[in-house]
This record gives C-alpha cells, structure tokens and sequence, in this order.
C-alpha cells in the first residue's frame, strides 16, 4: 500500500554547489563517496551542462543515473541532509517546459532560497 | 404643421447634437478588464481578469539553464512561481533599470510571474475600441497580439496572455 506523506517527512538528500546555484540528489542514488583525484573523473558542472568548478575540495560520489551507475567529481560542501516534504514542489509548466537543466525534477523552498532537486536516473551516464 | 424636408425642428437640432458630441456607447455593449504597463515608450494591455494579483518587485531566485527571458523563481506564500520578463520574451531592449512589477498571472492552466517596467491602468473597456492587430505587427509578436486601442494618445498592444504563455512554452523568447 502507498504511504501517505505527511507534513512531517523528509527526503534524505545529498547537496552541493554548483555553478552559484544550489543543487540536492536524492540520496538513495549515492551509493559512496570518496575523496576525489583531480581532474580523472566527470565534474559535476560538465555533467549539467553548466560552466565552472573548482578544484580545491573536490570529492567523488558514486551515483546511480539511467541505465547505470558512474563517479562524478563535485567541489565545495557536499553533505547529506534532509529537506522537508512540505518544501518540496514540482516544476512550474513553463519552467519544466523551457529548462535546459538536464534531469531537473523538483524544486526546494528553505530560508536561504531555492535548491535544485536532480534526479539523475533521468539522465543517461556520459 | 408637417415639417417640410430641410426644415429646422427640435428633433433635428438635437439628432445633429448628438452625432457632434461623437458616438454613444450602448450601455449593454460587452466590456473587457484590461491592466495598461508599460515597457519603456510602449504600453501593452493583458486581459485583468487573467491578472491574478500585482506583486511589488521582490527577490527572484536564479536558476542555471533557463532561457535569458526567464527571470528565476519567485516564493509567492509558500508556492513557487516562474517569473517571464515580458521585455525579453517581446524582443525588447533590457532598460537601464529591472522593472519593478510583477504580475501574477493564469491562462490556459499556466500560472507565471509576468516583469513589466510599470502598471500604468487597470480599466473596463467596450469591446468594440479593440482593433483587430494590424499588418505591421512584428513577426516575433504576431503569436501573441490579440488586438490594439487608442488610450492617451497613445497605441496600446493587447496580448492574448493564453497565447503568450503557449508561445512561450513552445520556445519563444
């Protein structure tokens, strides 16, 4: 049976920076994490489409995506957190229609703005 | 005594009155809410009854991969609302200045945050003042020009906000 979700739930999520814009992944698609070495792996930037990403600080998460699994380097704060259900609110028409962001899924209200929730198994592993 | 073809009478004095002072809108004729903006020198008018409300300018939230014509976000009580920036989406030179309204706005089951420079009017007009829009119509506005008025001396471009929005959706701007 479906469980209702209630005002009190929360989505485990793994968030991150990128491109001045802040992102969040579900976190049951991050199956590990590592420190990352420089420049081997896809960065996270590269991986939307956006420009930019930093080197210092950078580490790597296992992310599952459509049709398969595969490393993605990320610089900055990437921690796992939670965002409430009531936060959380599917894409504008107009904004799902013209948004150029790949595997763009939801959108997260919280004090300091707006985060960007990315279901990768919308986008197919480079 | 009858009144002899040509002959000045009371009815006719008033009759000539009547079609100096101009036309005389019938009171049953259909009217149409419109809010007058501006952009710049140019005034547009969308339908007030798709205008859901008037929000003064108020932080929009950026969002990587959108069109430059899309704003970001905007958090309107607790939902999040597109903001379109109408210059951007009519081919309009960005002002010196952002523009500082919103208007909230709903047709064809889309909701959005339209950016204007100003909020000049909201008014009833008769039906019959809107023309239908002329040849001279930029290609890029044709979609989304449902007619034009005289208001103030001035040509005021109705846009059709279902119209816009689709147009929009399907990748204007």
């Amino acid at each position: 049976m479906t469980r209702i979700v209630s005002d009190g739930d929360a989505l485990r999520v793994v968030r991150f920076e990128a491109a001045g814009a802040r992102f969040a992944i579900e976190a049951r698609h991050v199956l590990a994490m590592r420190p990352a070495v420089p420049d081997r792996e896809l960065s996270v930037e590269s991986w939307l489409g956006l420009a930019g990403g930093g080197a210092a600080g950078r580490c790597l998460l296992d992310v599952s995506m459509g049709g398969g699994q595969r490393l993605l380097e990320f610089a900055g704060d990437v921690r796992v957190d939670s965002l409430p259900a009531a936060s959380i609110h599917p894409l504008p028409v107009l904004l799902a229609a013209r948004t150029r962001l790949p595997g763009l899924a939801a959108l997260a209200l919280d004090a300091d703005g707006v985060v960007l929730i990315i279901d990768p198994t919308r986008i197919d592993p480079l | 005594m009858a009144e002899a073809s040509g002959e000045l009478s009371l009815d006719r004095i008033l009759a000539d009155r009547e079609k100096r002072n101009g036309t005389v809108v019938s009171v049953d004729e259909p009217e149409v809410k419109l809010v007058v903006v501006a952009l710049g020198e140019e005034w547009f008018a969308v339908p007030g009854d798709l205008v859901r409300e008037v929000l003064p300018d108020c932080p929009v939230f950026y969002l990587p991969g959108c069109p430059a014509s899309m704003d970001g976000v905007i958090n309107v009580r607790g939902d999040i609302e597109t903001v379109i920036d109408l210059r951007g989406l009519l081919g309009i030179a960005p002002p010196a200045d952002r523009g500082r309204r919103i208007l909230l706005c709903e047709a064809g089951g889309m909701r959005s945050g339209v950016r204007v420079d100003a909020v000049e009017e909201v008014m009833d007009v008769p039906q019959s003042r809107i023309q239908a829009p002329p040849q001279t119509v930029p290609e890029s506005r044709r979609a989304v020009v449902t007619g034009i008025m005289s208001y103030r001396d001035r040509v005021v471009t109705v846009l059709g906000l279902g119209r816009m929005f689709e147009a929009y959706r399907a990748g204007l701007g």
